[in-house]
């Protein structure tokens, strides 16, 4: 992936590949927001990078859309968290969409391909 | 470490969260930036330089919020995103953002939307224009309450040439008594009255009606009252009713003239009511409605068959036209039995009745004409569709990657159908709400142009049935246009979609047919509307072509109707109009003047039985019944009438000179086939008995002159124009009505002034009406045939444009996306006026299949349009050469331009291009 910043793709990941990397990464296990946009920036080597005020709304998002459900943690001396995990229906769009993964890999790389040509 | 509830708290101001929810976000949040503060000064950061650094993580001050509102905790509807199944949104938020998309790419794609906006607004508002003509002409019901049960009832006697007389007194009164299947019957008469004395003096068109009449029509007076049944009785009937137009400009107005008296010609009348603003029957010109009242002798069997009035009739509930058919039928079988020695006359005449709903009958003339046009404005909406959808097709061809990839990030089908649907419905709308201002604007146009004379040409106005058809329409057309790619797409496996067209760069092979098949669709049926509009023209230079048997040009007509109180008789109608001509004939610049009783294409038309004198009948053969024009000599001068033999009448044809008769063409050709008609003689009947022996009391007149037939009623007569007329001389037998026929030498309009100024030094009074140059007489004529004419080739000039369009369109994308190809073709050696070949015959061949294809439906349709025409087939193969050729010239035009482009491809740079 190259030049992730470039506008248009950063709108549509945003939107919709966004939602599934991040149903991807709580399939794993379930994760804290902040926990959430440093892997996505690591794995990413940095280049896709999510800022805070467009990371929460996304997550609430989903919780709405009941594919993940997030609650509150509480440890003595700390503040509470919000820790995120993937509920059922999720699990299932999640799988929906990995059907068409690859495709949505080719897609990814035209797109990108093509700003290059 | 910082407090970052307040940096977050502002943020989530705006929303109206829950104070619950607001915490919790803020506890969240701060968490996150507090994470992300403790990394920084691990990191080696000082505290405020990571603190900046951590709320930097807030972009533009409102993002945050932005990004929040559309949540369902934030108190609104959820966002729509493109990558996840539409089904749990609302619809509603769903639309709204599927039509802010659209607007957006729309605007991008600023050139497709034009060319399907102006494509559109043009067809649609054609449709508009049209669909308001159709709609107030034919499929609205008649203003009047229950109209559907309102009829006419008229003779006929088509043996006799007379397809639709009207029907006679007698007949009216014997109908009464069928109330089982009337509820109610009247007779009307079509009438004009000198309103007014002295200098305030105007002809206003009236209607004679019997008390009955508005009851038929359900109507209720604006102020006053109807007319009763005592208004109905001769010499009781000096009251009038007046349409609301009318009363405005008189003394009194709406509110005061009921009671005032009114002078129609030398009569006064009673003013008793005020018919509502909204009344017209057939025509809003009529201002005055007078009662009509019969003596014994005008209901007396004697006049049974004369037809001289119009009736109308109102259905008793629950009977229908074919009872009432059947009742009036056993009525006339009845009336024939007692007819005697007219019995087999009427029977070779074929006469009957017929009992017609009023709503079809008025509309008689029109229809046809009407439905063709419909049907070729919604040919022409038909090709823009296509057209659109087209381009729509090319666009989406465009945007499959696009499209793909939204697909491969979890957009259901459904959705992109939905959102492609939505694009095309905003553009079809748009165009649609610009076709309806060019409908007003078209309509208005139209209105002007005297909307050849169509009946219930007033009501025509664009009511909301009229805006409802053409924004469903406009909604139909987006959501098929918009689903014909989509489906397409959606047909196919949009992943490998992509990639193969990644790879290839070119369309599919089912878009790439569906296009081209669209085209051939478009060239089928513009062909079809060019051939039906090349047939009308044709067809309208042939009626161009008719003689109409007199040389219309510098000839000034005019009538005068001098009235019952100053010209008593016959003597002094007959001075009156001989003194006239006189004055008229010094007037400078006239060349010749007459006076004639029948105008030709005037309408004041009139027509008798004539029979030669030993002209044996044969059985079963109807009687004659030929034009009768009363007029002086000089009439057939002015019109320069050929004279085939004998000769015209002179100032010596007066009342005590012998009677003679000139007789056209036509008439002598029927009556002495083989020998010569002057010096025979001619007789009309006075009563039945005189056809078998003509009695004592008959007229004979002797034959002088035969003139060429001369065309009455417009260039193509009806079947009365072929039994011929026949001209008596006006001073032997004078009628109130005068028609003036004035040649001039140049200027019709200078002589026109000159004219009325020598009648008015006879008879202030006699103004000269219905003034017209002939040829405007004959030039009006044409109207009904020349403005469906103009129409058609409107509507065929635009289905030319826009078939030539579409192929412009599907070439010039063929060949941008076959550069590659045509590169490798030149680079192997091919020659650009091979190329040029190469893409004339790709384009030709889709021309000449639509060509073809349009060819079987003009055969199909050759029926529907044969009743338009006149003097050629609905095959005429001119028409057709012409069509072709026109169909083939636009379609290498159009082919050109993209051929040319290919063949300045640079094969160095098609090759290199990815």
């Amino acid at each position: 992936m190259t030049d992730i910043n470039a506008r248009a793709l950063d709108r549509e990941l945003k939107r919709g590949s966004a939602e599934l990397l991040i149903l991807s990464l709580l399939d794993a296990r379930p994760r804290h927001g902040y926990d959430l946009s440093k892997l996505i920036e690591t794995r990413s080597g940095g280049q896709l990078k999510f800022h805070i005020d467009s990371l929460y709304p996304l997550l609430y998002r989903l919780e709405e859309r009941r594919w993940i459900k997030g609650v509150w943690v509480e440890k003595p001396d700390e503040r509470r968290r919000r820790i995120y995990r993937l509920t059922p229906e999720g699990r299932r769009v999640l799988a929906d969409q990995r059907q068409t993964w690859a495709a949505f890999v080719e897609a990814v790389r035209r797109v990108t391909g093509d700003d290059h040509a | 470490m910082p407090d970052w509830a307040p940096h977050v708290r502002s943020r989530l101001a705006s929303l109206r969260l829950s104070p619950t929810r607001e915490n919790e976000i803020v506890d969240e949040l701060s968490q996150h930036l507090e994470d992300r503060w403790r990394e920084l000064t691990a990191g080696g950061a000082s505290p405020d330089a990571a603190t900046r650094q951590a709320l930097a993580d807030f972009r533009d001050g409102d993002l945050l919020a932005r990004y929040l509102a559309p949540l369902r905790q934030a108190r609104a509807p959820a966002v729509v995103t493109l990558g996840a199944p539409a089904m749990r949104r609302q619809p509603l938020e769903t639309l709204r953002q599927d039509i802010k998309l659209a607007l957006r790419m729309l605007v991008k794609d600023r050139g497709f939307a034009a060319t399907a906006i102006l494509t559109l607004a043009l067809c649609v508002g054609a449709n508009g224009a049209l669909f308001s003509i159709v709609q107030a002409v034919l499929l609205r019901p008649l203003p009047f309450a229950d109209s559907r049960r309102l009829v006419v009832a008229y003779d006929a006697f088509p043996g006799a040439g007379v397809e639709r007389s009207s029907t006679s007194v007698p007949n009216y009164f014997d109908r009464l008594a069928l109330t089982d299947v009337f509820d109610a019957q009247a007779l009307y008469q079509w009438w004009r009255y000198r309103v007014g004395q002295g200098a305030s003096v105007e002809n206003v068109s009236a209607m004679n009606v019997t008390p009955s009449f508005f009851n038929v029509l359900r109507v209720s007076p604006y102020r006053g009252r109807l007319f009763t049944e005592a208004d109905g009785t001769p010499g009781r009937n000096s009251v009038v009713l007046v349409s609301h137009a009318f009363a405005q400009k008189q003394a009194g107005g709406v509110d005061g003239i009921v009671g005032r008296h009114l002078r129609l010609d030398d009569r006064t009348y009673q003013v008793v009511g005020v018919l509502p603003e909204s009344f017209a029957f057939l025509s809003p010109e009529v201002r005055v409605f007078v009662p009509l009242a019969f003596n014994e002798e005008e209901r007396s069997d004697a006049q049974r068959w004369g037809s001289n009035h119009e009736s109308i009739g109102r259905l008793a509930p629950g009977a229908t036209i074919q009872q009432a058919q059947a009742r009036v039928d056993a009525l006339n079988a009845a009336a024939l039995a007692r007819a005697g020695s007219l019995k087999s006359v009427l029977e070779n005449a074929r006469y009957h009745s017929v009992i017609e709903s009023l709503e079809r009958d008025i509309v008689r003339d029109a229809r046809d004409a009407l439905q063709l046009l419909w049907a070729s404005v919604l040919f022409v909406l038909l090709i823009a569709g296509v057209n659109i959808t087209n381009l729509s097709l090319l666009r989406a061809s465009g945007r499959i990657r696009d499209l793909a990839t939204r697909h491969a990030i979890g957009a259901t089908r459904g959705r992109i159908v939905q959102q492609l649907v939505t694009e095309t419905t905003i553009v079809t709308l748009l165009g649609g709400a610009a076709g309806l201002g060019l409908a007003f604007w078209g309509l208005d146009a139209l209105k002007k142009s005297g909307l050849w004379e169509l009946p219930r040409a007033h009501e025509i106005h664009m009511d909301g049935v009229v805006v409802a058809f053409m924004l469903g329409v406009s909604v139909l057309l987006g959501v098929v246009v918009g689903a014909v790619p989509a489906l397409q797409l959606a047909g196919l496996n949009l992943s490998s979609m992509m990639r193969n067209e990644g790879r290839s760069g070119t369309a599919s092979r089912g878009a790439r047919h569906a296009r081209r098949a669209l085209v051939v669709v478009q060239v089928a049926l513009a062909f079809v509307l060019l051939v039906g509009a090349g047939l009308l023209l044709a067809s309208f230079r042939e009626v161009l072509g008719v003689d109409p048997g007199f040389r219309a040009e510098h000839v000034l007509t005019g009538r005068v109707n001098p009235l019952q109180t100053a010209y008593p008789d016959d003597a002094a109608v007959r001075s009156y109009a001989m003194r006239a001509l006189d004055r008229v004939r010094v007037v400078p610049g006239v060349e010749a003047a007459g006076v004639s009783t029948f105008l030709p294409f005037s309408w004041n038309d009139s027509s008798n039985v004539i029979v030669p004198e030993g002209y044996v009948v044969s059985p079963g053969e109807p009687l004659v019944s030929p034009n009768r024009l009363l007029v002086s000599d000089g009439y057939l001068e002015a019109l320069r009438v050929p004279l085939k033999s004998g000769r015209f009448f002179t100032p010596n044809d007066t009342d005590g000179a012998p009677k003679v008769v000139i007789v056209d063409e036509l008439l002598a050709k029927k009556f002495w086939p083989n020998t010569n008609p002057i010096g025979r003689r001619v007789y009309s009947p006075n009563q039945p008995e005189d056809l078998a022996k003509p009695g004592p009391t008959v007229t004979w007149r002797q034959v002088v002159g035969v003139v060429g037939a001369v065309k009455l009623r417009g260039l193509i007569d009806g079947e009365q124009a072929r039994t011929g007329a026949y001209y008596i001389p006006y001073a032997q037998q004078p009628e109130r009505g005068v028609g003036f026929a004035i040649r001039t030498a140049s200027d019709s309009a200078t002589v026109l002034s000159s004219v009325r100024r020598a009648l008015a030094t006879i008879d202030p009074e006699l103004q000269l009406f219905d003034v017209f140059l002939m040829s405007e007489r004959v030039e009006k004529s044409l109207t009904p045939r020349k403005t469906p004419m103009m129409l058609a080739l409107g509507f065929g000039g635009v289905a030319l444009l826009l078939a030539s369009l579409g192929l412009y369109g599907v070439l010039a994308y063929q060949v941008g996306q076959r550069t590659r190809e045509i590169g490798i073709r030149m680079a192997l050696g091919s020659d650009r006026a091979r190329i040029l070949r190469l893409v004339l015959r790709e384009g030709l061949v889709l021309v000449l299949v639509g060509v073809t294809i349009g060819f079987t439906g003009v055969l199909a349709l050759r029926g529907v349009i044969a009743s338009q025409l006149y003097g050629v087939g609905p095959l005429d193969s001119s028409v057709l050469v012409v069509v072709t050729v026109v169909l083939a010239v636009a379609s290498v035009l159009a082919c050109m331009a993209p051929a040319r482009r290919a063949t300045q491809v640079d094969p160095v740079v098609a090759l290199t291009q990815q």
